[in-house]
């Protein structure tokens, strides 16, 4: 199970201009960049169990998480 | 200050306090006991109690489809914070599905518009709609002449153009606490 970190300030990937194309919030974007010892995922959704449930099921060991927007 | 007992509370509590944000999500008592599991009337006259004391208070609403953003309780909310004072900064903000309520949508863009519209139909002269709406709904803008005074990032100051608490632009006083 994944270690949950909470942090101040996580970029964002969907932008407001984007909101009125997802109306039921289902949207989820990931950016994803590797270098020789490891991969960082950054994602965003306005439904976080839906990006933490795709993260755990990658098994991945930590998450770290705004605890606001 | 006479206040009655259950409110004595409040009283003790506010001296410390400069400034207190709390959230008003609807006037509606079922709902808000729903939501919160207390009526909505303890918590305006909480607001009233930290008023008169002198706290600077600004309330938070999340619009949350169909619980509070239809039948009038976007402005009953409004007409409630504008009867305490009009300078209550109001901050709407966009509600996310998230664990009991995780079947309802987001709040739309538009829906955030027309609240800011019923707040200031309201009298309400400060309101603040944070990321949604990009850079303009979190400025502050001079009441009296409309000139940006306090331009903000989404976690941050960008710049005070304030001068002791007054508009560079008309000397207009502006409510809140400058230190």
């Amino acid at each position: 199970m994944a270690e949950f970190r909470f942090v101040e300030h996580l970029p964002d990937l969907i932008e407001p201009v984007e909101y009125p194309n997802d109306p039921k919030g289902r949207m989820v974007k990931m950016r994803l960049r590797a270098d020789d010892q490891s991969v960082e995922i950054l994602g965003d959704a306005a439904r976080a169990t839906n990006l933490e449930s795709l993260l755990e099921e990658m098994e991945v060991e930590v998450i770290e998480r705004m605890l606001c927007g | 200050m006479s206040l009655p007992s259950g409110d004595q509370s409040t009283a003790l509590a506010a001296p410390p306090s400069s400034i207190t944000r709390i959230d008003l999500k609807t006037t509606h008592p079922r709902r808000h006991r729903a939501l919160t599991g207390a009526e909505p009337a303890p918590v305006l006259e909480t607001l009233a109690i930290l008023l008169e004391l002198g706290v600077w208070v600004e309330v938070s609403t999340p619009l949350i489809p169909g619980v509070n953003t239809a039948g009038g309780e976007l402005e009953k909310i409004a007409k409630a914070l504008a009867g305490l004072q009009v300078d209550i900064p109001w901050h709407l903000v966009r509600f996310v599905p998230e664990h009991r309520m995780s079947g309802l949508s987001p709040t739309a863009p538009e829906t955030l518009r027309r609240a800011i519209q019923i707040g200031r139909d309201a009298g309400l002269r400060f309101i603040y709609t944070e990321r949604l709406l990009d850079e303009a709904g979190r400025q502050t803008l001079c009441p009296h002449c409309r000139s940006p005074l306090v331009e903000r990032r989404l976690y941050g100051l960008v710049e005070d153009r304030t001068r002791n608490g007054q508009c560079p632009n008309c000397g207009a006083s502006l409510p809140c606490v400058w230190r």
